[in-house]
């Protein structure tokens, strides 16, 4: 085992990963950053697509061309190491605490790795064997995983041609491989969109998106660029009720949805051998159980500070692996504000003061779940309900402090906004100081 | 029925009863697997990472004869997992190339008729 310290972990090279850690790097500590796969940029790698960095960079880049941008980022940025194809696989005791380190044999203490790094983590690997890392901070950067066939519970036999969508794309954009050539895809999320376009350009066929809710779960801009142009029906408010086949898939059996109940009744047979699905994303939040740190059931990722600190100290989380984005824009600009926030924690300036923060009315969740009252913050949120002409309101002990005008909200499309120190000075200095965010 | 159309049956000489474990990665400590991987590196190599399943599980799978997707799962976990086989699968469709010298076309699911692939580009 070789032992290293480092002032912070980043697991993760993705998109949140390599952001967090360039202004890490940037703000002059020390970091290390755990990628399993043998490249940096996670799943945008795999997204050959364009589309993205309309926010970051005003240019829309394909995902490798955006990850490319931020390697470039990491690899000009001194102090900082990548270790790839390195499996953050088990957490070790905190150097010098109490207890033993994993098994550690007698006589074989970790080289020091800073006074009073709380974080030790075995990372395993082929090219780098195994190695136990100490930090005195950590970002957790995982991203999501795809929720799949056992997560919907889809009925039927098991044949071989069901994939997850990202999976499929996965083995179309990188190793070159058409997962069938008659396709369903169960779900509208982004990634069922982006793959009924690229199989038809494959020459496979795609015989339809079947999405259960009455709207669209992708961006708009999707269901029109992907599915309308080419002549791909969307069945809303269907569901897949069988899988047919023995050996790979044959059919699905595809019924109407009535009063939020399928009808089998009213069921057609689809013809096909591959089935997708893109039926949501959660938080890939493994690690995070490892080190203890408390979730969020309603985003699937952990609870955070208003400066993304999760509640274990000096470990701090963003990206997909916090709460699932649509954008990846949005994922940039948040993991760039956790790495400045873990830059002034590893300076000993992280701003403690805090107060709570709590979804409202028509909102599922919001993130972060406290905020800062001396400086500016920055919420993500999504709404509960689809609706034009809404209002988002933001309370503080019942009292509206700020309100803004939503042209159009629906769950599929995050909402963001910042909420300046201004907005809340106006304000009577209770003792109760949760904040509220709602949308009528 | 062969018995009584008077077949002998006798015990190998040197039958072994006992096939050796595989160690398990997800069983050992970071200092066990470090001695392992010293050894053979592709037990540093986590394959599918929901189950903790390295790549030397995998290829010794492989070589017991579990040349399907199903058999490496049933053996191993790989695949078994929160992400059922989302981020393992294509290593495990490589490992098994690359094991058994097949094309990755020609891999299945459980046997002929579940081939996964539906072609190359």
């Amino acid at each position: 085992v070789t032992s290293r310290g480092y002032d912070a972990l980043v697991f993760g090279g993705g998109s949140a990963g390599m952001a967090a850690a360039a202004r890490i790097a940037g703000a002059g500590f020390r970091v290390a950053v755990l990628e399993r796969e043998q490249e940096l940029g996670g799943v945008l790698n795999q997204c050959i697509h364009s589309g993205f960095g309309l926010k970051v960079f005003r240019e829309d880049l394909t995902g490798p061309e955006y990850a490319e941008r931020f390697c470039e980022r990491l690899a000009a940025a001194p102090g900082v190491e990548v270790y790839l194809e390195t499996t953050a696989q088990e957490v070790g005791a905190p150097a010098g605490g109490a207890g033993g380190s994993g098994g550690r044999p007698p006589g074989s203490a970790p080289q020091a790795a800073g006074a009073g790094a709380p974080l030790t983590v075995f990372g395993y690997s082929r090219r780098h064997g195994i190695l136990e890392l100490s930090a005195r901070a950590g970002v957790l950067a995982m991203g999501c995983r795809e929720r799949n066939r056992g997560n919907v519970g889809i009925p039927g036999t098991r044949p071989s041609g069901v994939f997850t969508a990202g999976f499929a794309q996965r083995l179309l954009n990188i190793d070159g491989y058409l997962p069938g050539r008659r396709a369903v895809i169960v779900g509208s999320g982004d990634i069922g969109l982006i793959m009924a376009r690229r199989l038809t350009w494959a020459g496979a066929q795609v015989l339809g998106v079947v999405e259960i809710q009455s709207y669209p779960t992708g961006l708009t801009r999707n269901v029109v660029q992907c599915l309308n142009d080419f002549g791909i029906p969307l069945y809303l408010s269907h569901v897949v009720t069988r899988i047919l086949g023995r050996n790979r898939v044959e059919a699905v059996e595809v019924s109407p949805l009535e009063n939020g109940v399928p009808r089998p009744d009213k069921a057609f047979r689809l013809d096909c051998d591959t089935v997708l699905l893109s039926v949501g994303l959660l938080p890939d939040t493994e690690l995070a159980k490892k080190l203890d740190v408390t979730l969020n059931p309603e985003t699937g990722g952990p609870l955070v500070d208003a400066g993304l600190q999760t509640s274990v100290a000096g470990v701090f989380a963003c990206g997909n692996l916090l709460h699932v984005h649509d954008l990846v824009d949005y994922v940039t600009e948040e993991a760039e504000r956790c790495g400045e926030r873990v830059s002034e924690y590893l300076a000993g300036q992280y701003e403690g003061l805090q107060h709570r923060v709590a979804p409202g009315a028509n909102v599922r969740y919001v993130v972060p779940n406290r905020y800062f009252s001396g400086r500016d913050n920055r919420f993500y949120l999504r709404s509960l309900v689809v609706k034009n002409q809404a209002r988002l309101e933001v309370r503080v002990g019942g009292e509206l402090a700020s309100e803004r005008r939503l042209p159009h909200v629906q769950p599929s499309e995050m909402v963001s906004f910042t909420l300046k120190p201004a907005d809340l000075a106006g304000l009577p200095a209770g003792s109760d100081r949760t904040l509220e965010v709602s949308i009528a | 029925l062969l018995k009584k159309a008077g077949l002998s049956l006798e015990e190998k000489p040197d039958w072994n009863p006992h096939l050796p474990q595989v160690p398990r990665i997800r069983e050992l400590t970071p200092f066990q697997v470090d001695e392992l991987a010293r050894r053979e590196p592709a037990y540093g190599e986590v394959v599918c990472r929901c189950e903790g399943v390295s790549e030397a599980e995998v290829v010794a799978a492989v070589r017991r004869g579990h040349r399907t997707l199903d058999g490496i799962k049933f053996y191993t976990r790989a695949q078994m997992g929160r992400c059922q086989g989302g981020f393992c699968t294509y290593r495990i469709l490589r490992i098994l190339a690359r094991e058994t010298g097949l094309p990755i076309g020609a891999l299945t699911k459980r046997g002929p008729g579940s081939e996964l692939l539906g072609g190359e580009l």
